[in-house]
């Protein structure tokens, strides 16, 4: 059966999109063989699997990919059960469209913040456009960062109504572990019981996209 | 709350509206367009620091 291909894209920086992208394919490789596929110049993720201390890898494979992101996607298809592919932080390139063409979902990655909400209605048309070469395209936005105890952080639901992608139901809280993972080339599965709220967040998240 | 949650929703469809907006405008007319091009010929006016406006109020001189 081919890989389901995951998109974690949003053309803001900063959205945690490589943290989002580390830490789903941790958890996806839990499930079936997964691979993270590097598509930002900035070689985030690949730096990311090479801090990896060398009595445990990082459980998934990564690759960096410059070239022709569709044509690596479809060579890797059959080999794997999930790949997701971090996206770089632009729409001028072509990556983004190609990495959701490619793609069965794509996951846009929102910060509680007005400026980072407002700026992904540009994401929602980059959408509407790779959907001409990829009409099954599904797309998700994600909360990421929350505070729960934050009202600006409550109210992104409601605002998020307004757009015409759907919001995942389970969203990313904002928590230290999360770069202290990054830091240890790690991911929050790994790292026992300081991870354990983490992982149970990221765990809701895969399940939710997997029955969807 | 409520209060955030309709400024946050104006700002999404404020910034659709803003994102139609360019694909809706007209095509400049072939009239506009010389005179578009002479406006981008024109060097630019050299850019003057108006050292009086870099100081305090109090302190403009002369005055």
């Amino acid at each position: 059966m081919p890989a389901q291909v995951f998109a974690i894209a949003n053309q803001k920086g900063g959205t945690g999109k490589t943290t989002l992208t580390m830490n789903l394919a941790a958890g996806l490789a839990r499930r079936g063989r997964t691979l993270v596929v590097d598509a930002d110049p900035q070689g985030s993720a690949s730096q990311w699997a090479r801090l990896a201390p060398d009595e445990r890898a990082y459980p998934a494979t990564v690759i960096a990919v410059a070239g022709s992101l569709s044509r690596e996607v479809g060579r890797f298809r059959q080999d794997y059960q999930y790949i997701v592919v971090d996206c770089p932080p632009t729409l001028e390139s072509d990556a983004v469209r190609l990495a959701m063409v490619a793609a069965d979902r794509v996951l846009i990655p929102v910060l509680p913040s007005p400026m980072d909400l407002w700026a992904s209605v540009r994401m929602a048309k980059a959408v509407e456009n790779a959907r001409q070469d990829n009409r099954n395209l599904q797309a998700n936005l994600i909360l990421n960062q929350l505070e729960v105890r934050n009202a600006l952080s409550r109210s992104m639901r409601q605002a998020l109504a307004e757009f015409d992608i759907p919001a995942l139901r389970n969203a990313v809280q904002r928590r230290a572990i999360y770069r202290n993972a990054a830091l240890e080339g790690v991911s929050v599965y790994d790292l026992a019981n300081r991870g354990k709220p983490a992982a149970a967040e990221i765990d809701a998240i895969i399940e939710e996209i997997l029955e969807l | 709350m409520k209060k955030l949650e309709t400024k946050l929703a104006a700002g999404v469809r404020q910034a659709k509206k803003t994102q139609e907006q360019p694909a809706m405008a007209p095509a400049s007319t072939p009239a506009a367009a010389p005179q578009a091009k002479r406006q981008s010929d024109q060097p630019s006016a050299p850019v003057r620091d108006d050292t009086r406006q870099n100081l305090h109020p109090e302190r403009v001189w002369p005055d």
